[in-house]
């Protein structure tokens, strides 16, 4: 089994980050460091995983506070690095109101709150996280648990996102089949996951810690954690300098 | 200078939320009401020496954080201390 | 004081819910007139909700006490032993009149109120469980309160992050006027983190934390202690509003504070604020308060001291520290944008004495306003003198069979509770094995592998108002038989005991009985009860509500093969029918919701059959010979068969007959207790029916579970599709 160091990031009101933990590293066996939104990413991490929540209670717009704090430079420089960075629900909305991925999320299309497994459907494997032991239209068996998880881009910026192949999921049916009844929030193409133009970032509404045991009634999240792992075991980005956090 | 700050979804961006009001409204019997849009108001005081950076510093802040330029557009005003 | 000091006339003192004898009392105990601070500190120390006047007397004779039993009522939660150095934290607690009033506000502060409750012993919350009744959706003021109900409880428990497993959901017109919304909480600590609220020696400091008081709920408590009337609805300013994320700020800080072993005790300021809270902790101790109202952080302008005393704004602790922890209590608390505020001391004087602007405002003996509240002259008890007098005796015509199904699936009280618990999240702390939709919800414990946490919540106004004392009963069996159908073992209880008037002779014959009913089984199921809340006063000048105690039941499972869905897993496994033979359909909530009044005779429970029941379907549990397992209850066999079919992962039904021995309208409809169905595979039937017969439990063998058909002989026959159409449509 490889190893690899992940760092969750905590932002008063994160309420899945001690899941993330857990799958981490009780699921998969990996070293986790929790980092308060006030602190840098300590420079021997190799993914960082932005867990979900209601991060300061989701006041102004999901994400948008959390987008602010001291933690999200480092990120940053974490990304430009090429480290695997991995935005679950709130922390989804954390990255794009921060403007590290492209897009917006709006509030459900049935203006409700939707707890629910859904079925994903892999649409690249150029990202960290899909790039091993998953395959183009595999479909992954997710929960999902938002009242803002509606995807949004304007048409042209989505032809582009589109094109450029930095859409890594989206919602479909038990059978792959990208549908409407398979959209569970109104998202623009059904898109339910978005990665940077390298590909080492990842942001998506579906929750993977929470399908990390056969027991909770799936393990598919696990798959994108492994292949994070996988990539940073095959191609160790440049980390490292002495000041806590990578150039 | 105290300012009011109105922020909303872009014409083009569905409102759900202000689409369901109108639904409910129309069937409460305010059939002539339409168009309406849900959005944010914000009150704030800003220190400046001058009315243009009060302005600057609301213009910044509005892009910037109150206000995701990508769904939503803002407003504002000065308003009675 | 700079504020013009109401003088205390009758009309104050009736406005403050005390009656003139108790004003007497008072008089009596200060040897002068009280300041209307005083006043305000007598009335809701002396409410019904925080000193359980009229039900102490009755409740005191509940088993409080067993092996497993760490802490029993008293404190702000109960605590029961889960082996390996666990403990599990558990207590149910209404909110029913806030959310009549403002359903959305006053179902969130529910929630956040039972959340504090847990974390201030030292628990990490991790599952919310909410019975709530409301009259029938077609009226829009009850549709409308559903909807702020279910909203409040999504925003608030959803931002917090615990998750909401389960509960109840129930329509009927005897909640029309009162809703009634019960919220139970569970938590897991380790025995060494155990807080209490109790302080230990005179000196250490009282230190106020969380959310800013304002005017919100001065005098919520007194006012959850009186009837609705049509003013209380203009009444809004006594609902509080809640802040989620304050909470969620609160509960880590709480933690935080105990892991690193800075407090002596804890208390949330909920019913009757900073007086209540203050107050308890000491008095436990047999110590004294001294309050400083200028310390408070306060969020409105030229509050009073009666207003600060008695406010209950949410999100606020209160917690008693030893000088010398200060600084690292404020470090904690900065770490979470929170402050430690400084309100005052425990002193040994025995007295509360609270200053306002320098001046003594409140100079009291403690044990007067906590202990020695002066108990109300007992109620006399007056049983309805006709018990019969609703009992409309009612069959169903064969051919009506299919129609009363599907019309009992489409009506909201059966219908799919989906597009409630869809709004939940309940999957948060991924600890959910077994969530919502089902009647038990089960939670792994991270802390033990191989040990599960199985809860449930369970009411039944119909049965207890047919006969509060057998209905009380077989409500307790109730809760228990949904913990054994998914293979746990009941440990203990919580209950939630929701009344109209206590003073009037009816409704305390009701509670007198219901309460004798519940402490004699959980006496003979050895499940002892833990804590509990009280609500009376749910009545309209119309109607009170049904008696509706709440059972709130916690049990374990040993092992994760012991875990039992209730929903049909293979195609072929034969259905059984264990307990005994279905006599009548006396209140049956089918046949309530068909003809519009009660339907008797009354259910009774023979506790020996019941034990047998559940002692044999444990037994063949644990020797893996069961599939699935339900219990018989509300709807009776048939919706429980429905629910095991349209809950199936695998799109299974049934093919069965109903027994010989049994007329059609009990066999289907019958809610008598001590009867489960099982689902067993037919390698196990042989000795499913061995341990049935050793056990001397009747066995009967209905059927089998058949890919996509739903069918009764000569009475029913459909496919799940049809099933499930008017199912999904009704909710």
């Amino acid at each position: 089994m490889t190893h690899a160091t992940f760092a969750v990031v905590v932002f008063p009101g994160s309420n899945c980050d001690r899941d993330c933990v857990h799958a981490l590293r009780d699921e998969l066996q990996q070293r986790v460091v929790e980092v308060w939104h006030r602190d840098a990413i300590p420079a021997n991490v190799d993914c960082i995983v932005i867990p979900g929540g209601f991060s300061y209670g989701d006041a102004l717009r999901a994400g948008a506070l959390a987008a602010l704090s001291p933690v999200m430079g480092s990120v940053k420089r974490f990304a430009d690095a090429g480290a695997p960075i991995i935005g679950i629900c709130n922390g989804f909305q954390a990255l794009l109101e921060a403007k590290l991925l492209p897009g917006a999320l709006l509030r459900n299309r049935s203006l409700r709150f939707r707890c629910k497994r859904v079925h994903v459907r892999i649409e690249t494997t150029a990202c960290a996280f899909t790039s091993s032991g998953l395959s183009i239209h595999d479909s992954l068996s997710l929960p999902i648990a938002h009242g803002f998880g509606a995807y949004h881009l304007p048409k042209d910026q989505l032809a582009h996102l589109e094109s450029s192949g930095q859409i890594v999921l989206r919602y479909c049916d038990s059978t792959s089949a990208v549908t409407d009844g398979a959209n569970p929030n109104g998202s623009v193409n059904n898109i339910a996951g978005v990665m940077n133009a390298q590909g080492n970032m990842l942001g998506l509404m579906p929750h993977p810690e929470r399908a990390s045991s056969e027991l909770l009634g799936g393990a598919d999240g696990l798959k994108l954690f492994r292949a994070a792992i996988q990539s940073v075991s095959n191609t160790p980005f440049a980390n490292a300098p002495a000041d806590g956090a990578p150039a | 200078m105290r300012f009011h700050v109105l922020v909303h979804l872009k014409p083009d961006v569905l409102d759900a939320q202000g689409q369901a009001i109108e639904q409910a409204i129309h069937s409460a019997g305010y059939e002539s009401v339409h168009s309406l849009r849900v959005g944010k108001s914000f009150y704030l005081d800003v220190d400046a020496d001058n009315p243009a950076d009060a302005r600057d510093e609301i213009e910044r802040l509005c892009a910037e954080t109150l206000c995701n330029p990508l769904i939503e557009t803002f407003t504002y005003e000065a308003a009675p201390a | 004081m700079s504020v013009a000091v109401p003088s205390i006339t009758p009309e104050v003192i009736e406005q403050h819910g005390l009656t003139s004898a108790e004003y007497q009392t008072i008089l009596d105990q200060l040897g002068r007139e009280p300041t209307i601070a005083e006043l305000g500190v007598y009335s809701v120390m002396w409410s019904e909700h925080c000193s359980y006047k009229h039900s102490r007397r009755h409740l005191a004779t509940l088993p409080t006490s067993g092996d497993r039993v760490l802490h029993g009522p008293g404190e702000n939660a109960g605590v029961i032993d889960l082996g390996n150095q666990l403990a599990c934290v558990f207590k149910i607690e209404s909110h029913n009149h806030p959310s009549a009033v403002e359903p959305h506000q006053g179902a969130a502060t529910g929630v956040g109120g039972i959340l504090r409750d847990i974390f201030a012993m030292g628990a990490r919350p991790i599952a919310l469980l909410d019975a709530i009744r409301f009259g029938p959706p077609d009226k829009a003021r009850n549709e409308w309160i559903i909807r702020g109900v279910v909203n409040g409880i999504a925003d608030y428990g959803n931002c917090v992050g615990v998750p909401t497993v389960g509960g109840e959901f129930c329509i009927d017109d005897a909640y029309s006027d009162n809703c009634l919304v019960n919220v139970m909480c569970v938590g897991v600590a380790r025995h060494d983190e155990l807080m209490t609220a109790r302080a230990e020696k005179a000196g250490d400091l009282l230190v106020y934390y969380g959310g800013s008081t304002g005017r919100d709920g001065v005098h919520g408590a007194t006012f959850a202690s009186m009837e609705l009337t049509d003013e209380s609805a203009d009444n809004r300013s006594s609902v509080q509003v809640g802040d989620p994320f304050m909470e969620k700020l609160i509960l880590e800080s709480t933690l935080e504070l105990i892991e690193h072993n800075l407090l002596v005790a804890l208390q949330d300021m909920g019913a009757a604020g900073l007086t209540c809270s203050s107050t308890e902790m000491a008095d436990k101790a047999g110590l004294g308060v001294d309050l400083d109202l200028d310390a408070v952080p306060q969020r409105a302008r030229n509050l009073s001291a009666y207003e600060l005393l008695l406010s209950e704004s949410q999100e606020r602790m209160l917690a008693v520290i030893s000088p010398d922890k200060l600084e690292q209590v404020r470090a904690v608390l900065k770490k979470w944008d929170l402050n430690a505020h400084v309100v005052g001391a425990t002193t040994n004087t025995g007295r509360l004495v609270v200053r306002h602007h320098r001046e003594v405002e409140v100079d009291v003996p403690l044990d007067s306003i906590c202990s020695s509240i002066p108990a109300p002259a007992p109620v006399a008890s007056a049983p309805p003198t006709s018990h019969t007098r609703h009992f409309t005796s009612v069959t169903i015509a064969d051919k009506e069979w299919q129609a009363a199904l599907l019309d009992a699936l489409a009506s909201p009280h059966f219908a799919s509770k989906r597009w409630i618990y869809e709004q939940y999240d309940h999957d948060v702390q991924t600890n959910t094995v077994v969530g919502p939709g089902a009647g038990v919800a089960v939670l792994r414990l991270r802390q033990t592998p191989n040990r599960f946490l199985a809860v449930t919540c369970d009411g039944n106004g119909i049965w207890v108002a047919l006969d509060p004392y057998e209905g009380t009963r077989a409500l307790v069996t109730e809760a228990a038989r949904n913990l054994i159908a998914a293979g746990a073992v009941p440990l203990a209880v919580t209950n939630n005991l929701n009344f109209g008037n206590p003073r009037d002779g009816e409704i305390a014959w009701q509670f007198a009985e219901s309460v004798r009913g519940l402490a004699d089984a959980c006496r003979a199921l050895d499940t002892p009860v833990t804590g509990g809340n009280v609500s009376f006063y749910n009545e309209s000048p119309r109607m009170a509500v049904f008696p509706t105690p709440v059972i709130g039941m916690v049990g374990v499972i040993e092992d994760r093969a012991h875990i039992t869905p209730a929903s049909l897993q293979h195609e072929g496994d034969a259905l059984y029918l264990v307990g005994p033979r279905a006599t009548h359909a006396g209140a049956s909530k089918i046949l309530r919701d068909r003809v519009g009044e009660l339907v008797g005779p009354a259910i009774s429970l023979d506790m020996d059959a019941e034990q047998a029941s559940h002692a044999l379907v444990r037994d063949v549990i644990r020797a893996g010979l069961i599939a699935s397992a339900t219990d018989i209850s509300e709807g009776g066999l048939l919706i429980a068969l429905a629910e095991m079919s349209l809950c199936s992962p695998k799109n299974l039904g049934i093919e069965i007959s109903l027994p010989g021995d049994e007329d059609t309208t009990p066999s289907l409809l019958s809610e008598e207790p001590s009867r489960f169905i099982l689902a067993c595979p037919i390698e196990h039937e042989e000795a499913l029916c061995e341990h049935a017969h050793r056990a001397g439990v009747r066995c009967v063998r209905l059927g089998a579970a058949e890919r996509n058909d739903f069918h009764i002989t000569g009475l029913i026959d459909l496919n799940l599709a049809q099933l499930r159409e008017p199912w999904e449509r009704g909710q």
